[in-house]
């Protein structure tokens, strides 16, 4: 069996993270003229992430609790498409807050969820999106003074209640 | 006396009993719905409570976070399904008694209980606060930093898996607590040269990519499943207990209710341990253990009893020292500081307004829970009526709205969502995602009193054993940490 078993992966990738964090660490300075510099406190703490990650690398075992963890479900074609559509929802929350507005991503969030992944009707989908998206841009972002994701798009809205 | 009277006055004014029902509600709702827990929901809320009053703020706040095991029960008696983890001893016996029949008794003696320990809970607090600060008066920052030690030995210890797997996530945690610029001499630190981390990783981004985006996804995963819920009395009259049902849970409750706060005080002990603790403790104490499991009265009353007054209980240490027991405290921790308040000993002195409004609301809140739970609770239950593929939507752009309010622009939505996929992606492989969040708020009081230390010592290492005070926590956390690899600890699972 090779080394780099399926448990292994985990605590590979927290070594190689916990070093490179180490690595950066290192830079900034442990002592200064005016005493303890910004550096030793995340030297020890690397150093201490680091450790533990190579050790449970090293030795898997030690990983294992007396909780019998449930073994991870395959998941039928219809699961496994219903995931992958909210896994694109994530990516979709940050395209629209960067670009899109709030009322669009929530529409469009709506559309990808409500619609596509758990099968509602469309129209059914773009009413909610909709509602979500007034109600967060008006209510929240202009009556509230909240902090939104903002475009043109909810700048018309907003337009329409002042 | 006179302070709390005080605090009653803060309290009882329009806007911050709005606030405390708010918070209570919300709580309530919190605890109903699977995959929103409290700490998600403060997380999501904190940048909306920029704008209030800080004492209306923290009234919330707090609301949400004791609120949240009413709503618990009510899920776990009349659907078998647990709310927030502190609730699944309830589903055992809880649930058998509603099958019975006796659904509205269980939901009153568990909401009773639950009030009894919410009240002593606040008297305790009220109580042992003053001269808790006092003795945290004493400790310099050697002694600051080995308290925080030995309570973050003590969460990792209780917390759920393997020991070096938590200690390993809180590692995780206090790495990305230093991220951003230094807080003494601003100088970038472990950025990588991207200018988005220079002022750190904001908490509601980490905490909501952890915790709630990385639920959503696991709730994804799973088939959405028709509910059977128990119905719960229609008439007042059918929530009454009987009168053996009553005299059987008096005892309960008030081993619950003591047992619970200490529980609470202790770092580490949240209110799942409580619930498991009392659980196995009532069962002992039981003339009839063959009850258990089938509706036992002793069995619901107890530990729903023991994880409100633990929840009350692990706010004397937040409000005292400044150390949270666990992850929930360590984000309500960072509510107050956002808000310039320090929770600790100057606390009491400095701002007693907060602190002793903050210790009234919770007497007015239990009330209000009570009163809002056994007639209501029908009617809130129903939320869980909401299809996910309504709720799904409606969670992430909660989520979204949360995150981007309180970093003010899409790059801390990018990082939650990096942190979402790897908090799914440590959900499956077993991490306490708990620990790295207290790790991650403790990382950066506990690096200033490490440094202020090294400063008094001029760089002596030394003064970390020099005190009795600094050497006694050092040994209790050496101590906890050799125990807890000894092959057979008790593990109780507890992951917020």
């Amino acid at each position: 069996m090779s080394f780099l078993r399926a448990e292994r992966v985990p605590f590979l990738a927290a070594a190689v993270i916990a070093l490179l964090m180490f690595s950066q660490a290192l830079r900034l300075e442990d002592f200064g003229p005016f005493g303890p510099g910004p550096g030793i406190f995340p030297q020890i703490a690397t150093v201490f992430a680091s450790v533990l990650a190579v050790i449970l690398l090293l030795f898997p075992a030690l990983a294992f609790s007396t909780e019998a963890s449930a073994p991870e479900a395959k998941l039928g074609a219809e699961e496994e498409r219903t995931f992958r559509l909210y896994i694109l929802g994530l990516v979709l929350m940050v395209v629209g807050s960067a670009w899109l507005g709030f009322v669009l991503t929530a529409l469009l969030l709506a559309l990808l969820l409500t619609c596509f992944a758990e099968r509602r009707p469309w129209h059914q989908a773009v009413i909610f999106g909709l509602v979500c998206g007034v109600a967060g841009s008006v209510g929240l972002g202009h009556f509230l003074e909240i902090e939104l994701p903002y475009t043109e798009v909810d700048s018309l809205l907003r337009r329409l209640f002042r | 006396m006179e302070n709390l009277l005080h605090g009653f006055a803060i309290v009882l004014t329009p806007t911050n009993l709005f606030f405390c029902l708010v918070g209570t509600l919300l709580g309530t709702i919190v605890g109903i719905i699977p995959g929103l827990g409290p700490l998600t929901t403060i997380a999501i809320l904190l940048p909306i409570t920029y704008k209030l009053d800080v004492t209306s703020a923290l009234i919330m706040l707090s609301g949400i976070y004791y609120g949240v095991a009413y709503g618990g029960t009510a899920t776990s008696v009349l659907l078998r399904i647990p709310g927030e983890a502190s609730s699944v001893v309830t589903c055992l016996d809880g649930y058998m008694m509603a099958r019975k029949g006796r659904a509205g008794a269980a939901l009153t003696i568990a909401a009773v209980g639950s009030f009894v320990a919410g009240t002593v809970g606040t008297i305790g607090i009220s109580y042992l606060s003053p001269p808790l600060a006092e003795l945290v008066f004493a400790f310099g920052p050697a002694e600051y930093t080995a308290l925080m030690l030995a309570g973050l030995s003590a969460v990792t210890y209780f917390s759920s898996g393997s020991l070096l797997k938590s200690l390993l996530m809180a590692a995780f945690g206090l790495v990305l607590g230093c991220v951003g610029k230094d807080p003494m001499t601003l100088e970038p630190r472990m950025t990588f040269g991207f200018n988005g981390l220079l002022d750190g990783i904001e908490l509601p981004a980490l905490a909501i990519g952890l915790f709630g985006l990385s639920e959503i996804l696991q709730l994804a995963r799973r088939s959405p499943k028709e509910l059977q819920m128990i119905a719960p009395p229609k008439t007042l009259m059918g929530f009454l207990p009987t009168r053996e049902e009553s005299r059987r849970s008096v005892m309960p409750v008030a081993r619950g209710t003591v047992f619970g706060f200490l529980v609470g005080v202790l770092p580490g002990g949240g209110a799942v341990i409580a619930s498991f603790l009392s659980y196995a403790m009532e069962k002992k104490f039981c003339k009839r253990p063959e009850e258990y499991g089938q509706g036992a009265v002793e069995g619901l009353a107890g530990p729903e009893t023991a994880n409100n007054a633990a929840s009350s209980g692990s706010l004397l240490p937040l409000l005292c020292m400044g150390l949270p027991a666990n992850a929930t405290t360590a984000v309500l921790l960072n509510a107050f500081m956002l808000h310039g308040v320090a929770p600790g000993p100057t606390m009491i002195e400095k701002q007693p307004e907060i602190f002793w409004g903050l210790i009234a609301s919770m007497y007015v809140g239990n009330v209000m829970l009570l009163v809002l739970n056994l007639p209501l609770i029908g009617l809130m239950i129903r939320i869980l009526d909401v299809p996910r593929a309504y709720l799904g939507p409606l969670i992430l752009l909660f989520c979204l709205i949360g995150v981007y309010s309180s970093v003010g622009d899409a790059s801390g939505v990018l990082i939650a969502v990096a942190f979402g996929f790897i908090g799914y992606y440590l959900r499956l492989h077993g991490f306490n995602l708990g620990m790295l969040i207290l790790a991650f708020v403790l990382g950066p009081i506990l690096e200033r009193s490490f440094r202020q230390a090294l400063n008094i010592s001029d760089g002596a290492f030394s003064v970390f054993v020099a005190s009795p005070i600094s050497v006694t926590l050092l040994c209790v956390a050496a101590a906890i940490l050799a125990l807890g690899l000894w092959p057979k600890r008790m593990v109780v699972a507890d992951d917020a």
